[in-house]
């Protein structure tokens, strides 16, 4: 530990006993003049002592450093105190002895004189008729840094007015200026509470008077802040990171979010957690975390994507600093799209979706990018096996603009030496590129500009190159009308593309592709009405733009006619408004509305079927063209986004939840696992939009001074118009692909517990999960019945899952964590037979999904080892060492029957065959 | 395209495998008990210009080890649109069939199947589509093997989808030429006589894969180098002289994707993005119980065909080891080593072994497997199409 920290430390304590009970003498006497200007409350009384002979016994603590000007003629001592004091909250009482105690009305506040840290500081404020107020004066938002400090808010004139006002500010990180999002800032009594938005911003109704502002957020310090209100204001409040806390101080508030907040089923895991758990290749994998949370599964190791509470992998919006991701997989799946160098959290909503969220049925996963560093410049460099990475911030203009650049790439290629000669030229590459430029304008307004590009190749031995990407970029301007009102306007383009060609075979040689663009514009707007309502509105609208598909000779010699097929367009809409009422003290309730609009927009050509048949090629009655810009069809309706929170006791809540959603964009996949080469469809006139809801009902409970959580969640969900395919779906260049699929029903149901602590030496969470999904196509107009038209799982369907995530903290240089999970084996669809046919016997198939994989398990260790913790110096450097799958078990990834030199041979594919260890290097600067 | 992410999918998964150092894939042995299905398997090509042939067989359950129960007895006809009916003949082993058949593009066609105990299948009516001929059957030897091509193209653009077959037969030599035999009515050693030859075999194979193709998304209907087989390099099918017959089918187009997506649920499997496997749907029907699963898909065509043949001179440095497991041995000339080595070990006599001063001494000798063609599953009938 810093021993200039300890010097400190002892300091002040000496500091606080000798100075924290001060007394005077001298002779008592009647009346009192003073002239004093500028002075502190003990410099006052020390005045008054001496003048009027009487002893004051007072904690120097209760008395605020807050220069005061007093001005008295000949008054009586009570009548100089009392003006002293009048709305300040502070007691006196004087006995018999000429004793004056002077006392809070509330506890005894413990803590250091405030001068001893700021002594100099105070003395600078400038000069005001009354109290002063510092933060209107230092001509900026004052931050407030200490806790022990009070701090007064507005004017002491309107002291005594009753009613309630409003405070507002940003959360800061201490070191960087970053804004911390998610920031819980409340006050106990009466309690009320809220977070802090995602740009650091709160805004909280308390009643006027003296409170203690409670500060939390995960992965910092908690912290507090003595505040005397008296009118609106502004407070900006910095946090330390948890890292920099001595293990002497030990601020023990509360960690309830879980039990006070109204929404249910979200999970939010800061950066830091997810460093620290152990992933194959040892880099910090998003994705991989967000997969062992309760309610969130995955058909296998090298899939990226997410199946939320029965939803399918389409059916989750992610959103990373507000772009959609549409595919966030790299290298086959094996890592995930995003740089963990630049996340600062990731927040899943599995149930209660917030209303200014719409368009995917299941859950949002909102990825927050991280803001540069105000202040300095600095960076970090991760070097693993196959993947590298690099991010550099800093100051554009200090304090008001500062950017965040990281990038990463894979040298994956020394793997491919290992090949087969055939595979000897392949390739395969991936990079990334992400770039956050944010701007203070003013105090109101901040602008924040945004870019992320990712990009994979592949190339099979010089023939077939695959390649695909995201491109995304947005403008978000965020500007507060008043401390009660902000708005946040943002505007950006999102893409996603993949390309495959191949020139091997010349008179075949083609080039294929798919790109879907979408431009948007968002308005959101909070209103924080009173402390029981805070309302939040906006508009989105997205204007899309589908290539479904290109398929183009690759040079003059190829015979390949090009075909292409037609664009899609459409605007997706939505109004939202939603309010957050705090009904009771412990009832709470969030209620949304979002109304949604999708048109399917010209110009286009649209395949007509014989209505009440199934649609296939035979029942096509013709086609309709429509022009440019027209609508061909319109989709909506209302989404309900309903939850209600009940505080039983301090420890306990109850919540429960309604919420509905439509999705008109769709994957086509017939892969269990989501590949690179899925494409998207938007809902037409023949393929509807999904619709599903979900009910949700939940129980928190906190343990040992909150320090540990536990929730039991419970779910039922509806699932209408999801997409199945029909035997033999041709799902690539297909003009009409509304004949291969079929419109199926779903439900899905769970129960989802889950203890969790955070904080401590040894921290993480254990969840078990029972769920559900199930599908249904019984409907013969639609087309072929599945499985009889039985309910039938689906391929993600894996009934238990079980996950322990657990860090263990030796010291502030050491941690070792471990995770381990269990599942129950996905369905598969298993050969019921054999045949012999075209030289070679073959399997049977029949129902879908009737059978099992053999069940998944898992335990992963790592070591993550910091270098010297010596504030000042260059670099500072770490590793991650661990082995995933440290049992070495063979985990199905798959199990498959297929025919080879005439028979047939049953093989059980793992991703990881063997335990793999992994080493990682950190180095900050 | 399709192909070319099959491939990837190959790929991807070697590479994990050689990433990782270890057997990622095992056997597995499924713990479900299959349930008995015995569904009708039909497996043929209805043709005018060749001999037209169809087998029926029953499905079995998993994991198929025992022998697939072929159906005798039934009666097979194929009817003509035009009321023409031909009737099939049964040939043994579950097949039927007729050496010709008058068929016309003009007329569609179906076949009944009625099985002996009662129940009767009936195909859709499928046109009798033209085949255009084989262009050229070729081969590319690289460090690869010797990989062969078919090529082909419809000046009519109507064909589109084609199917392949191929017989395959190659001549081959063991490691050692046994000049002499052993006759075991007097324990003695006789030259062999060139029906006794064992030293020149010829082995003959069949398609194992399903070989389909299709020109549909080019403008002209172009087959271009189509790879039917690799024959790994310095392998003993072309050691001596190899012959490939290629027989080429038109398809329709949905019998393709029949055949597609059978290569799909059997062939295919095994990679991280794996298609699901699903329920094949073909073209014909029980009639009393319309929802019966029937394996097959009749289709109809004239047959090409084209045969090649590609000898080891033509091969530079196409070096197949054959070698023998033990060195030769020495029998001496007399009774009881005769017959102890050629009878009870069974080895075969070489070639004659002379001592130092003269006189015949004994034989060499080595096991049948490096002296006997015909231990190696080829036979020493010479096809009446072999040059030389």
């Amino acid at each position: 530990m810093n021993p200039k920290f300890w010097y400190i430390l002892v300091t002040i304590t000496c500091c606080g006993l000798l100075a924290g009970r001060c007394s005077a003498q001298g002779k008592p006497s009647a009346a009192l003049t003073l002239d004093l200007r500028q002075v502190t409350y003990g410099d006052a009384l020390k005045e008054i002592e001496k003048q009027s002979g009487y002893r004051f016994f007072y904690d120097t603590a209760d008395l605020d450093t807050v220069r005061i000007d007093v001005n008295v003629q000949a008054q009586p001592l009570s009548a100089v105190l009392e003006s002293l004091f009048s709305g300040t909250g502070i007691s006196f009482s004087v006995d018999r002895f000429h004793h004056v105690f002077i006392a809070k009305g509330e506890a005894i506040n413990t803590g250091l004189p405030p001068g001893f840290f700021d002594k100099a500081d105070t003395g600078r404020l400038a000069a005001g008729d009354t109290v002063h107020d510092y933060l209107e004066d230092v001509g900026k938002t004052a931050v407030a840094t200490i806790e022990n400090k009070l701090y007064i808010i507005g004017e002491k004139a309107n002291g005594n007015l009753p009613g309630k006002v409003n405070l507002a500010g940003y959360t800061l990180d201490a070191a960087t200026g970053e804004p911390i999002v998610g920031a819980s800032v409340y006050v106990e009594n009466p309690r009320i509470g809220v977070s802090s938005d995602q740009y650091g911003y709160y805004s909280i109704s308390i009643p006027r008077g003296r409170h203690v502002l409670n500060i939390q957020s995960i992965g910092m310090r908690d912290t507090r802040r003595l505040i005397m209100v008296y009118n609106d204001g502004k407070m900006n409040i910095e946090l330390h990171t948890q890292v920099m806390t001595l293990k002497k101080v030990i601020v023990s508030a509360e960690k309830a979010s879980n039990i006070k907040g109204t929404a249910m089923g979200v999970q939010k895991i800061d950066i830091r957690t997810i460093k620290q758990v152990p992933v194959v290749f040892g880099e910090a994998d998003v994705l991989r975390v967000v997969q062992m949370l309760p309610g969130v599964q995955t058909v296998g190791e090298s899939s990226t994507g997410l199946n939320v509470r029965g939803g399918s992998t389409d059916q989750n919006l992610v959103l990373f600093n507000d772009a959609t991701i549409y595919n966030s997989a790299h290298f086959f799946g094996f890592f995930s799209a995003f740089n963990p160098e630049v996340v600062k959290d990731v927040e899943l909503f599995k149930s209660s979706m917030p209303a200014r969220y719409g368009g995917r049925l299941s859950s949002v996963l909102d990825i927050n990018g991280r803001e540069g560093n105000k202040r300095n410049f600095a960076g970090s460099a991760g070097i693993g096996l196959l993947t590298s990475r690099l991010n550099i911030e800093g100051p554009i203009i200090k304090d008001k603009t500062s950017f965040i650049i990281g990038g990463r790439t894979t040298y994956a290629d020394w793997l491919l030496q290992d090949l087969p000669s055939q595979y000897k030229n392949s390739k395969a590459s991936f990079y990334d590129v992400n770039l956050t430029i944010s701007h203070e304008i003013n105090k109101k307004n901040n602008l924040y500009l945004t870019g992320y590009l990712s990009e994979d190749h592949f190339n099979l031995n010089n023939d077939t190159t695959y390649a695909y990407g995201n491109r995304n970029v947005n403008l978000k301007w965020k500007h507060i009308f008043s401390n009660k009102w902000n708005s946040v306007l943002s505007a950006g383009y999102d893409r996603y593309q993949y390309s495959i060609g191949s020139t091997q075979n010349p008179v075949n040689a083609y080039n294929l592709g798919f790109n879907i663009n979408q431009l948007y514009f968002r308005a959101n707007f909070n209103y924080y009405l009173s402390s029981s309502h805070t309302i939040e509105f906006g508009l989105n609208t997205l204007r899309y733009k589908l290539h479904p598909g290109y398929y183009v000779p690759a040079d003059s010699k190829s015979l390949v006619v090009p075909d292409t097929l037609q664009a899609e367009q459409a605007q997706e809409s939505a109004l939202y408004l939603s309010d957050h009422y705090t009904v009771t003290n412990s009832l709470t309730l969030d209620g949304g509305l979002r109304w949604s609009l999708f048109n399917y927009l010209g110009p286009g050509v649209v395949n007509n079927y014989a209505p009440g048949a199934p649609v296939t090629v035979q029942t096509q009655t013709g086609t309709t063209p429509y022009a440019a810009g027209s609508v061909i069809k319109t989709y909506g309706g209302p989404e309900y986004r309903v939850s209600a929170r009940y505080v039983v006791t301090e420890n306990f809540s109850l919540k429960a939840g309604y919420n509905t959603a439509r999705q008109y964009i769709h994957m086509l996949s017939n892969t269990t696992a989501m590949a690179p080469t899925d494409i998207w469809k938007l809902s037409d006139p023949n393929i509807k939009p999904q619709y599903g809801d979900q009910f949700s009902l939940g129980a928190y409970h906190n343990f040992k001074n909150n320090t540990i959580e536990t929730s039991v969640e419970v779910y039922y969900k509806r699932i209408h118009d999801y997409l199945d395919y029909r035997s033999g779906a041709q799902l690539i260049m297909n003009h009409h692909i509304e004949t291969d699929v079929l419109e199926t029903h779903g439900k899905a149901y769970g129960v989802e517990l889950l203890v969790k602590k955070l904080t401590g030496k040894l921290n993480g969470w254990v969840s078990y999960t029972y769920s559900r999904i199930l599908l249904q196509q019984n409907n013969p107009n639609e087309g072929p019945l599945i499985n009889n038209g039985h309910w039938y799982p689906a391929d993600y369907d894996k009934p238990n899952d079980a996950t322990v995530v657990a860090n263990y903290r030796f010291n502030h240089r050491f941690s070792v964590s471990g995770n381990a999970t269990y599942s129950t084996g996905r369905p598969i669809t298993l050969p019921i037979g054999v045949y012999y046919y075209a030289g070679s016997l073959r399997t049977l198939y029949a129902d879908r999904n009737a059978y099992r994989i053999p069940d998944y398990f898992r335990t992963d260790l790592s070591m993550n080892i910091e270098g010297n913790h010596k504030v000042h110096q260059k670099t500072h450097n770490s590793w991650t060492i661990g082995v995933y799958n440290l049992t070495g078990r063979h985990n199905p990834y798959s199990v498959y029957y297929v025919s080879q030199n005439g028979v047939i041979n049953g093989y059980k594919l793992s991703i990881f065959g063997s335990a793999i260890p992994f080493v990682n290097f950190n180095i900050r600067f | 395209m399709k192909s070319g992410f099959r491939r990837w999918k190959t790929y991807i998964f070697i590479t994990m495998t050689c990433i990782l150092l270890c057997d990622c894939v095992q056997q597995y042995v499924s713990p479900y008990k299959s349930p008995t299905t015995g569904y009708l398997v039909v497996e043929g090509y209805l043709t005018g210009n060749g001999p037209t042939r169809y087998s029926l067989s029953r499905t079995i359950a998993l994991p198929g080890d025992s022998t697939i129960p072929v159906i005798t007895g039934a009666k097979l006809q194929v009817e003509g649109n035009d009321n023409s009916v031909y009737p099939l003949s049964e040939q043994g082993n579950g097949a039927y069939g007729i050496a010709s058949l008058p068929l016309s593009t003009s007329v569609k066609y179906r076949l009944r199947i009625s099985i002996p105990g009662g129940e009767t299948y009936l195909s859709d009516f499928v046109p009798y589509k033209p085949t255009p001929p084989i262009d050229s059957v070729n081969w590319v030897y690289n460090s690869n093997g010797v990989t062969i091509y078919v090529n082909t193209h419809d000046p009519t653009n109507s064909t589109r989808y084609y199917q392949w077959t191929y017989d395959q037969i190659y001549e081959y030599h063991p490691a050692e030429a046994s000049e002499f035999i052993y006759v075991p009515s007097d324990t003695s050693i006789a030259p062999r006589s060139s029906a006794q030859d064992v030293y020149t075999c010829w082995k003959s194979g069949i398609a194992a894969n399903i070989l389909i193709g299709n020109s549909a998304k080019l403008a002209q209907d172009v087959i271009y180098e189509y790879p039917l087989l690799n024959i790994p390099l310095n392998s003993q099918p072309l050691s001596v002289e190899y012959s490939i017959l290629v027989s080429q089918y038109a398809l329709s187009d949905s019998g393709y994707y029949f055949l597609q997506m059978m290569a799909q649920n059997t062939q295919s499997l095994g990679s991280l993005f794996d298609a699901q496997p699903t329920q094949l749907t073909g073209n014909i029907h029980s009639l009393s119980n319309p929802d019966e699963q029937v394996i097959g898909y009749i289709q109809a065509g004239t047959l090409q065909q084209s045969r090649i043949f590609i000898s080891n001179q033509q091969l530079p440095n196409w070096v197949y080891l054959n070698r023998c497991g033990d060195p030769d041995r020495i029998v001496p000339n007399t009774p009881d080593s005769i017959y102890y080595y050629f009878d009870q070990i069974g080895l075969n006599p070489l070639y004659q072994n002379f001592g130092p001063s003269g006189p015949l001494f004994g034989w060499y000798a080595n096991a049948p497997d490096c002296t006997d063609c015909t231990i190696q599953g080829g036979t020493t009938q010479k096809p009446a199409f072999w040059p030389n």
